[in-house]
């Protein structure tokens, strides 16, 4: 499994190039701004970091997984290896994935040692199902449009819901539009948490309950985009 | 080209039909998990910032698309649909929330009886008590629905303001319905709860240590059992009954503990908890030095004190919270020193001192007449001048006094229990009088009833009743039948003008009117007044006097009730009184205010900004932008 984990690995990160260096950018002007400001810097903000803005970055690096044989137009390739499609798919979201949480985890881990003590294992593991379903999102409208931008045009727009939803029902005082298809659940909890509320505010005890939601939506378009691509395949 | 334009046309509708079911379904998922999680939680530990319940406040926009529909037709009348923004926007706010809350009561108490097994029925009734009062608070005051009861407020020489106070009988009602029909509800002990705070309020004793014995035994581990037991403890220690008052205050320690533990697992109380906690340990201590019980007053004060030294480590306590803790802090020296004494007379066996005297209180007694006759049923009510903070009509003060009492048949009342000091002398009174055939009264000024003053120069006053050291007789209530008047409510406009009219008066020769800023707006209309006489004109708001008439009916010009900014006036609300004049122009007859309370129909608001009155404004800094004084 390692073997083909480094194989997908020295296919996909050829395409990362261009979109490395967006991300190395965005992650230096947040560290920035976060140590300028590192009087303010809580617990909760490091939950919105781990939940909003790995799962942009994943996003970003899983919209050009398959672009090493579609731009090509080699989609035949796909087809042709040993293992069924959906594993070679499955192989390049890990890969991608795993780079946007490493980027993450040194994001957070810099917050970690360099301004206040925070629970990275919880916050990364918080961030999966949110990244992986931003990241399939994306990798979807790719495969549909065929256009690695518009895959990070649709994420961004996914994600900019999510961030209006958030804003709005912190406006409208308590009132929950969806908070079962949020990507944000566990930095809820964390600010129920600080403020002592966690007995008087509802939903953050069910905050898992959101996130294998996202899991269960990642899972159905994993499927499309599996079909999607043998469609691909099989109409050259 | 019609075929490809027809192709195309069918391609964006299937493609908009898909977002537009994707926006749906992203909204009914939200809505079915909501549902869910709402079934399967306790909801009444989930407070929002707006005041509305759990499924009203989460479900608002659900009810805003009309999505409400798919969990069944109970759930969409509980739901129901917001108020219409454009008659909030148009109208008075608070009249339309009035109608809606009363609208919506009615549709709420009557789903379980549509719905016998709906999922929503304890929350149906459990939002028809919070609509109903609503509904009751914001139709009186916004001249909705006539006030059965009145509030007559001291004021200064004598004089009387009076309002009307909104009946929630309805709501005891409903509250009622909830614990009988469904005991087993979360909602069930805090219905209860209300009812018995509501019996207390009216001075019906007996009904309310009723209802909180039932709290007590029925949900002994409720937080509300925590509330009953308080309160019995105190009409227990009233009424001399320490032991009782000793364990009821020992159940309620041991149920706000409960509480506590279960809300912080594992964790240290904040604050606030651990401050009722010690207030608990220091009543019981108090009660149990009375009792002379030396051993648990020792082990009472151990645990004050372990509580005070741990609340004076925190960090960071809000200012509140360290004035309180100073005070306990006194009281625990003052039982510490008092324990001390009893032990040394316990030690050298010469039998423990008697309990520490409690302050001097003494009984304030009187009678209630109207024409001269006893008017029963009248709740006469002593503020002291700490819970008005020297303002009289402090609604807040006098609903949390303690002293009052209730007139018997006889017209006279007895309120015990008065501790030495000055208090202001209120009354809550039936508006029709029953000795008067359900006569319209009002309370007549008694010059008896003097105003204490703090300090002359500040204009600001302490009570009307002195207590010192022997029980008071106070001045005789005096009520008198009143004229009735039937304008009240919105009133639409004659021309530039609304009409007034009142019933005639046996005996009166002519008839003049006065239109006043209601008791809550007088903001509304102070700035057209010079500053220094604004004090005056607080105490009796009259925007516009009519002359003599002999007729029944004045029209009230628009212009004069103009609020300072005009275009506010549909928050505005008026009030008038009409006086009957015999032949010599002495005056025999007044009318009630609190029947006689109107506000402007959208018509009249229209018809009074087209006169285009004036707009006043108050510089806050007369020295201008530049430091000058304008010229």
């Amino acid at each position: 499994m390692l073997i083909l984990m480094r194989h997908n690995l020295r296919i996909v990160a050829p395409t990362l190039l261009w979109t490395g260096i967006l991300v190395f950018i965005l992650v230096a002007l947040v560290l920035l701004a976060q140590f300028s400001a590192s009087s303010h810097f809580k617990v909760e903000t490091a939950g919105t970091l781990a939940e909003q803005f790995i799962p942009l970055i994943a996003a970003f690096f899983s919209a050009g997984v398959l672009d090493a044989e579609m731009k090509r137009g080699a989609h035949e390739l796909l087809r042709s290896k040993y293992r069924p499609l959906w594993h070679t798919l499955l192989y390049r979201l890990v890969v991608s994935l795993l780079l946007a949480l490493l980027v993450g985890t040194i994001m957070l881990g810099a917050l970690h040692w360099g301004v206040k003590r925070l629970p990275l294992g919880m916050l990364l593991l918080a961030s999966i199902p949110s990244a992986l379903c931003l990241a399939l999102i994306s990798l979807w409208t790719r495969l549909r449009l065929g256009n690695a931008f518009m895959g990070y045009m649709a994420a961004l727009a996914v994600w900019l819901a999510n961030l209006v939803m958030t804003t709005i029902e912190t406006g409208l005082g308590g009132i929950v539009i969806n908070p079962l298809l949020t990507m944000t659940s566990y930095t809820h909890r964390l600010h129920a948490e600080a403020a002592g509320a966690l007995e008087t505010t509802p939903f953050v005890d069910w905050w898992w309950v959101s996130k294998i939601a996202l899991m269960v939506v990642s899972a159905i378009i994993f499927y499309s985009v599996t079909r999607r691509v043998e469609n691909l395949v099989e109409a050259d | 080209m019609a075929k490809q334009l027809g192709k195309r046309l069918r391609s964006w509708a299937r493609t908009l039909t898909k977002l537009a079911l994707l926006v749906l379904g992203y909204f009914w998922l939200g809505a079915a998990y909501k549902l869910f999680y709402a079934q399967t939680h306790d909801l009444t530990r989930f407070k929002g910032q707006l005041p509305l319940s759990f499924y009203q406040q989460q479900f608002i926009l659900e009810s805003l698309l009309r999505q409400t529909w798919m969990f069944g037709p109970d759930f969409r009348e509980y739901i129901g649909t917001p108020p219409s923004v454009r008659a909030l926007t148009s109208t008075n706010p608070q009249a339309v929330l009035a109608d809606y809350c009363r609208q919506r009561e009615q549709e709420l108490s009557a789903l379980p009886t549509r719905y016998p097994r709906s999922l929503f029925n304890e929350n149906a009734l459990e939002d028809a008590f919070l609509m109903s009062q609503g509904a009751a608070f914001l139709g009186t005051a916004t001249a909705r629905e006539k006030p059965v009861r009145g509030l007559a407020i001291q004021a200064d020489n004598g004089s009387w303001r009076t309002v009307g106070l909104p009946e929630l009988y309805r709501s005891a009602g409903l509250a009622r319905r909830l614990a009988d029909e469904y005991p087993a509800s979360a909602q069930a002990p805090t219905a209860l709860l209300r009812v018995a705070q509501m019996e207390e309020q009216q001075g019906h004793t007996t009904q309310s240590r009723t209802l909180y014995q039932r709290i007590t035994l029925e949900y002994p581990q409720s937080p509300e059992a925590e509330d009953a037991a308080n309160a019995l403890a105190t009409a227990a220690y009233t009424s001399g009954h320490l032991r009782q008052s000793r364990d009821l205050k020992q159940h309620a320690l041991e149920v706000a503990e409960q509480t506590a533990r279960e809300k912080f697992p594992g964790q240290p109380l904040p604050a606030s908890t651990a401050f009722k906690v010690l207030g608990y340990h220091l009543d019981l201590s108090e009660v149990n030095l009375q009792l002379q019980q030396l051993k648990q007053v020792q082990d009472s004060l151990a645990l004050a004190n372990r509580e005070t030294q741990r609340l004076k480590t925190l960090p960071s306590l809000e200012q509140r919270l360290k004035e309180d803790l100073s005070s306990a802090q006194h009281r625990l020296q003052r039982v510490h020193d008092e324990a001390w004494v009893a032990t040394l007379f316990q030690d050298l066996k010469v039998g423990v001192p008697g309990p520490p005297p409690r302050p001097h209180e003494y009984s304030a007694t009187g009678r209630v007449l109207v024409d001269n006759q006893p008017f029963p049923g009248v709740e006469v009510v002593l503020s002291d001048s700490h819970n008005n903070d020297f303002n009289p009509g402090s609604l807040v003060g006098i609903a949390g006094s303690h002293y009052r009492a209730v007139s018997d048949a006889q017209g006279y009342y007895r309120i015990t229990g008065v501790p030495a000091g000055i208090y202001w002398i209120n009354a809550i009174y039936p508006l029709h009088s029953a000795p008067l055939g359900n006569a319209v009264v009002t309370p007549i000024s008694n010059p008896a009833i003097k105003t204490t003053r703090a300090m002359p120069q500040l204009n600001s006053s302490l009570g009307g009743i002195t207590i010192t050291n022997k029980p008071v007789s106070l001045p005789v209530l005096r009520f008198q039948q009143a004229l009735t008047t039937n304008s009240f409510g919105e009133l639409p406009p004659t021309g530039y003008a609304v009409p007034l009219s009142w019933q005639p008066w046996p005996g009166a020769a002519a008839y003049r009117v006065e239109v006043l800023a209601a008791a809550n707006n007088v903001f509304f209309f102070n700035l057209r007044v010079p500053r220094a006489k604004r004090a005056v004109f607080v105490q009796h708001p009259v925007l516009w006097q009519s002359a003599k008439t002999s007729a029944l009916q004045v029209a009230c010009p628009l212009l004069p009730l103009a609020p300072d900014r005009p275009q506010g006036v549909r928050f505005a609300q008026y009030e008038y009184v009409v006086t009957a004049l015999d032949n010599k122009d002495k005056p025999i007859a007044t009318s009630a205010i609190p029947l006689s309370r109107f506000v402007l129909s959208p018509e009249a608001c229209v018809a009074l900004l087209k006169l285009k009155p004036h707009v006043y404004r108050e510089r806050l800094n007369p020295k201008g932008f530049w430091g000058r004084r304008r010229r």
